[in-house]
């Protein structure tokens, strides 16, 4: 595939995948402007560095690691002012299940992409693995580990 | 509600989360970023190429110059006997429903006044110029012999940077055949200049896709010498030109702004700063126009938005009279 190819294929999954990476990154950030950063954010660097694409066949999920990346990152900039966050992020976001909802916002930034793409995108865990660019049994015991932690029922949800 | 059950209305808000349409143009300007910054990495490296093979002819002319006699010689011949023209050796046309090539190849031959009748500037459509045999040598002594020889090494510079960039356009729209979508590629040369001193020849590219990329090469030889010109072979040593040059260009960017609302440059702009203006370089393409003068001359995308096209400069001659050669 040329250059070209691969940018045109990327350029693609961007926009009509917009919907879905702006949701992953607002599960992250929980407010519209710093979604929206890291969505423009991550078009940016996926059209820059798309000559690096190797398999086009799975340019969704290379779109997608580039969106996790780019949110995890995001995070990591913000920590030093961890605690004003914390406090904004409840505020803004009023949830029925804040027990729940609190759990996942506490884990660490790999286990809630892992959390965020198997129950609320439906994400076979073998995708997970390459989007994480990790192998399938450590997204494996990873999963049951979190799952574990936020109790949740282990059948039927290891995919 | 057990875990379960929240974890199914946690999915549910996920889904059904609103999405601000304000995103898509977020996100495709994040992509047109990056889009600019990928053509601009791939210019310089065009242009940083070309460069260098002509940095290569201007310091071979640089030894002979420093002989005297050689030097003397020169002054005795203020225009080489000849002329310059423009032959197209090689078009290249492809056309089905996506695909639409109009490629024109064309080399500078360097030929006596005597007899041979075609004017300068004169482009012969279809005519083979093979290399090597284009440039005649000036009668006389030996010292004008070899001026005469170092005159071909800048045709033939030029000749091979104009052949191998058209080629390499032609592979890269082949390339595209196999794919959906519309490519199209049309390549002319053209003389901009052709005047007593200079003579310039205009390569311009139009690549289209979903939207076009014009960008175009300026080759300018020194008819008293028959060197290659960069710009900063026009002006005095130590001069600033560039600051001169720039800064005109900024004002003349100005004024059109100020003028028009549709006129955007890449000026001042607090969004996206790195791309904005700074100045012209050593390298920047230019020409003279028909009055004589000064044409500096950007691709797309280059200091402007891909709605203003391929924007030109003209530099009053106030500005650089003072600083020139």
């Amino acid at each position: 595939m040329s250059d070209r190819k691969k940018e045109q294929a990327v350029e693609r999954a961007l926009t009509e995948g917009y919907e879905k990476y702006y949701r992953l990154a607002y599960s992250y950030v929980h407010n519209e402007a710093d979604a929206l950063d890291i969505v423009q954010e991550a078009a940016y660097k996926a059209i820059l560095k798309s000559d690096s694409l190797k398999e086009p066949q799975y340019v969704e999920t290379w779109v997608y690691r580039i969106v996790v990346n780019e949110a995890c990152s995001f995070l990591r900039n913000r920590k030093e002012s961890a605690d004003v966050e914390e406090i904004q992020a409840a505020s803004e976001d009023i949830y029925e299940n804040i027990d729940l909802k609190r759990a996942i916002e506490n884990l660490d930034p790999k286990d809630r992409a892992i959390v965020v793409l198997r129950f609320f995108e439906d994400r076979q865990l073998e995708e997970i693995a390459k989007i994480l660019d990790e192998n399938l049994n450590t997204v494996k015991s990873r999963l049951y580990r979190v799952m574990k932690k936020l109790r949740l029922n282990l059948e039927g949800s290891t995919g | 509600m057990n875990e379960q059950e929240q974890l199914k209305q946690l999915k549910e808000e996920y889904e059904n989360m609103t999405i601000p349409e304000a995103g898509r143009e977020r996100l495709q300007a994040g992509i047109d970023r990056a889009r600019i910054e990928k053509k601009r990495a791939e210019r310089v490296r065009r242009r940083s190429a070309w460069t260098a093979a002509a940095a290569a002819v201007i310091m071979l002319i640089a030894l002979p110059n420093t002989n005297m006699q050689i030097a003397h010689a020169m002054e005795n011949i203020p225009v080489l006997g000849g002329f310059f023209r423009l032959v197209t050796v090689r078009q290249y046309n492809y056309s089905d429903e996506n695909h639409d090539a109009e490629v024109e190849l064309a080399q500078i031959s360097y030929g006596e006044d005597a007899g041979e009748g075609a004017p300068v500037g004169e482009v012969a459509v279809g005519a083979a110029a093979p290399e090597g045999t284009v440039v005649g040598s000036v009668e006389g002594a030996g010292q004008e012999d070899a001026e005469a020889k170092l005159s071909e090494d800048g045709v033939k510079e030029i000749n091979q940077d104009m052949e191998a960039t058209v080629e390499e356009l032609i592979r890269q729209f082949e390339d595209t055949l196999s794919e959906e979508g519309y490519h199209g590629l049309h390549v002319t040369q053209e003389v901009v200049t052709d005047n007593a001193l200079y003579y310039t020849v205009k390569l311009s590219v139009l690549e289209t896709e979903a939207s076009g990329y014009e960008h175009n090469q300026f080759y300018t030889i020194a008819k008293q010498t028959g060197n290659v010109v960069t710009l900063e072979d026009l002006f005095a040593e130590g001069s600033d030109y560039i600051s001169a040059i720039s800064e005109n260009i900024k004002t003349q960017m100005k004024e059109q702004m100020a003028a028009d609302e549709g006129v955007i440059y890449f000026l001042d702009n607090d969004d996206m700063p790195e791309f904005n203006f700074q100045g012209i370089t050593e390298q920047t393409n230019f020409y003279f126009n028909e009055r004589g003068e000064l044409v500096i001359a950007f691709d797309e995308y280059e200091v402007a938005p891909g709605s203003m096209g391929a924007p030109e400069f003209v530099i009053p001659q106030e500005v650089t009279a003072a600083l020139l050669k």
